[in-house]
């Protein structure tokens, strides 16, 4: 999940560049992950124990490590570029998914799947148990096409959030809304492939929005 | 108005619509009732008459809630008051929302704090609307049937 200001690219005026902390995220599991395993060789070495377990484990590790090392050199982060922060109910943005190469990368077209979705989560009390629940109220697909050139990645996101679907963000204690599009992009490796972004969406509407004007008013 | 109301209370909501950063504007007067000397139990009892809204959470999950203004209106040694009490909306929400598992619903609440008794609280059930949308957002949970 992304968050955090921009890296790369400066936002736009009122709007805002989500940075993906995914690549990171994985290479900090996967160092803890390799420093857990070698521990335990040592360890159940030094013991007499079985080591094959931690060995693969080890190497697993250390190949995914590597992996993400090799991802990185090639290319920055992934950033979402939002125009207007926060969204707006009933806001139709063209957002845009970048990302830089730091090497030379072939020009190419890459196919993208996305997904914007609301999700109602609750947590509730049931004797000593805290209980979870929950829901996408939204989930609106949409797909696009990404173009790679001259070293930087682009993909326009339409990220439309209806009116009549979720509502605002809100972060209580026990009851939460969250916003996020999540994106499957292919021909990309592992580690990149997919992404999700959160963004926050504000009480206000989008007075922009055509649909606005054909609702129907407030009824007792 | 509900749950152990005062009766010489009276609360008029100028509009009980409102958009989120805007506010309630809502007169509120207590006149005690002929033979009523201040709650009726001897003077002074009747120590103030406080207007709150307030927002709280129903459904699956555990409640919140959240108490965002309040106003004590001071009374008389009769228990009579009467003011203008301007209720303000913080301009980040929440609003009224209908939800499949949240719902959050706003209220004001009047109460009368008697010393040495049980207060007597009234409320209002209130919309609060996303800015831009009094008049044109739709989304809002179903008034609750009195």
């Amino acid at each position: 999940m992304a968050t955090g200001d921009s890296a790369g690219t400066p936002p736009p005026p009122g709007g805002r560049v989500l940075v993906s902390t995914k690549g990171t995220a994985i290479l900090g599991c996967g160092a803890t992950l390799l420093v857990v395993a070698v521990g335990l060789i040592i360890v159940m070495g030094f013991s007499g124990g079985y080591v094959v377990i931690p060995t693969l484990i080890a190497i697993a590790a250390a190949i995914a490590l590597g992996y993400g090392v090799k991802e990185m050199q090639k290319w920055e982060a992934f950033e979402l570029v939002i125009p207007v922060w926060p969204v707006p109910l009933g806001a139709t943005l063209d957002a845009e998914l970048i990302r830089r190469a730091k090497t030379s990368v072939p020009d190419r077209d890459i196919a993208v799947r996305g997904l914007i979705i609301c999700r109602e989560k609750v947590t509730y009390q049931v004797g000593t148990d805290t209980r979870t629940e929950r829901n996408d109220v939204c989930k609106q697909p949409f797909s696009t096409i990404a173009t790679v050139n001259d070293g930087v990645f682009r993909a326009p996101i339409p990220l439309v959030v209806p009116l009549d679907r979720g509502g605002p963000t809100i972060d209580f204690e026990h009851n939460d809304i969250t916003w996020r599009v999540d994106l499957e992009m292919e021909k990309l490796s592992w580690t990149s492939a997919s992404q999700s972004f959160e963004f926050v969406v504000a009480p206000y509407l989008d007075t922009d929005a055509g649909v606005i004007q054909d609702a129907p008013r407030s009824q007792p | 108005m509900q749950r152990n109301a005062d009766p010489n209370l009276s609360i008029r909501i100028d509009d009980d619509v409102a958009e989120v950063g805007s506010f309630f504007g809502c007169d509120v007067a207590r006149s005690p009732a002929d033979g009523e000397s201040n709650a009726s139990s001897g003077p002074g009892k009747i120590r103030a008459v406080r207007v709150s809204l307030r927002w709280y959470t129903e459904g699956r999950g555990d409640t919140d809630s959240n108490t965002v203004m309040t106003v004590e209106l001071p009374v008389d040694e009769f228990g009579m008051t009467s003011g203008r009490v301007e209720l303000g909306v913080p301009g980040n929400g929440p609003i009224s929302y209908d939800g499949s598992l949240i719902r959050v619903r706003w209220e004001i609440s009047a109460q009368t704090d008697i010393k040495l008794g049980f207060d007597q609280l009234s409320t209002a059930e209130v919309l609060v609307v996303p800015r831009g949308g009094h008049g044109l957002y739709d989304r809002a949970h179903p008034r609750r049937v009195q």
